[in-house]
């Protein structure tokens, strides 16, 4: 099946306390490129290869935390169409004008049953500073600090997960790859991705809404996850827990803190999904294993610290 | 940079702690160690200048000193999560940026604050307050 519809995450925009040192964190130390400071302050930024504007987005905010998770759709119609069906599903959905983003085309808004604004868009110009495509090199600049690649997903936490799964099933078409269901008190958590990556979204239920626990950037591989510790050491950057893996996902992970307390993460490898796949599910006889599977424990700062 | 418990001011200088100093953002700092002390708790912990009080703590937690809980618990070590949150009753300190999501203004004049942006500019007494439990539903 081909990807239609919603295509990936296309950017996220985060608060930050302190631009400098945010800057500092995503670009000198991430790896990311600077795009370029809009006439509002925010700093928008992008991974290396990645063709679009910008994937992240920073404004400066007295407190920390997620803005907007919005979603790249394949067409202006596609837009037209899913903005019927949010509605229908009974969210109160609002325009953002094309450039209201440099780069960026018009933007449909919502806030979904977990507190969080969620964004679509189909248009995006495309970067100055991108891959090349006739016999394309493997970079065009050379990489820098953890030399993320690209936006990958991030993971929200807040209440009302099942209709939350409803949803992004129903009326985005995503598939959830792999849940938490506990026994007693029900889905914990869900994975969903719109393509075949192991998620590009996921969600833990949680009593406060609109809640973030991390945006993640991927690396080519396990040596660049060490490479990246390595960077998280020499400066100090806040560590959360890593190098390791997640049995969920299956992805190789670090975590560690941006300058205003938002989870980051670099992360290479995971699942790939078809839609004909089987969802994978978890209980709480293993769910250690299923959220580190070497540790095989809970770990309580990862489970519960969020901005 | 290294910080050493009171009760054991030698042992633990080649402890890795699994956190990370946050140098204060007004620097120069000088060689003065501060004393911070958890009333409730019995408990004083030693914080060199430019350190913040969480990683006093933290360094603290990751010595070879077993059976004494931290009365802070350590999340992200940079003022957004909230969950490392004291109330100084006595001694001087200057703040970095904290979310207002969990120290108001208001607060933050009353003394509570987030201990991983604080940094003592003199001993310190200081109480845990309590945060609300995040927890898995």
């Amino acid at each position: 099946m081909a990807i239609t519809g919603v295509l990936r995450p296309g950017f996220i925009q985060l608060r930050v306390l302190e631009m400098d040192a945010a800057v500092v964190h995503y670009v000198d130390r991430i790896g990311l490129n600077m795009v370029g400071t809009g006439p509002d302050g925010r700093v928008y930024l992008k991974a290396r290869d990645e063709f679009d504007h910008h994937s992240v987005v920073l404004r400066k905010a007295d407190h920390a935390g997620l803005d907007i998770f919005a979603f790249k759709v394949e067409s202006d119609d596609v837009l037209t169409s899913l903005t019927a069906r949010v509605e229908a599903f009974g969210l109160k959905t609002d325009a953002v004008p094309a450039g209201e983003q440099p780069g960026l085309g018009r933007r449909v808004g919502f806030v979904i049953p977990s507190g969080h604004r969620i964004e679509l868009y189909a248009h995006a110009d495309l970067a100055e500073q991108r891959p090349s495509t006739l016999n394309p090199d493997v970079w065009e600049d050379e990489p820098h600090g953890m030399q993320a690649r690209r936006f990958d997903h991030g993971l929200l936490y807040g209440p009302n997960i099942g209709e939350v799964e409803k949803f992004f099933c129903e009326v985005l078409d995503f598939s959830v790859t792999e849940r938490v269901d506990l026994p007693e008190t029900g889905t914990l958590a869900i994975w969903l991705t719109c393509g075949i990556k192991a998620h590009d979204i996921a969600f833990v239920n949680h009593p406060e809404p609109g809640k973030f626990h991390h945006v993640a950037f991927e690396l080519e591989n396990w040596n660049d996850i060490g490479k990246a510790a390595d960077i998280i050491t020499r400066y100090g950057i806040s560590i959360d827990i890593g190098p390791t893996r997640h049995g969920i996902t299956r992805g190789q992970t670090i975590y560690f803190f941006d300058p205003s307390g938002n989870r980051t993460e670099t992360y290479c490898g995971g699942i790939t999904y078809y839609p004909d796949n089987p969802v994978r599910v978890w209980d709480d006889k293993e769910l250690g294993k299923g959220i580190f599977y070497y540790e095989r424990a809970l770990n309580d700062r990862f489970l519960t610290v969020v901005t | 940079m290294l910080l050493s418990d009171v009760t054991q001011p030698t042992a633990n200088d080649a402890v890795t702690a699994q956190g990370c100093l946050s140098a204060s953002p007004e620097a120069p700092v000088s060689s003065a160690v501060f004393t911070i002390t958890v009333s409730e708790a019995g408990l004083s912990v030693r914080c060199p200048d430019g350190a913040s009080v969480l990683d006093a703590f933290e360094r603290h937690r990751n010595s070879l000193v077993f059976g004494v809980a931290s009365p802070v618990t350590v999340g992200c070590r940079r003022g957004g999560c909230g969950i490392c949150k004291v109330r100084i009753t006595a001694g001087t300190y200057k703040t970095s940026a904290m979310s207002r999501t969990h120290v108001s203004e208001t607060e933050e004049a009353a003394g509570l604050v987030l201990a991983c942006r604080v940094y003592p500019h003199s001993n310190l007494v200081l109480e845990a307050v309590p945060v609300c439990p995040r927890r898995l539903k």
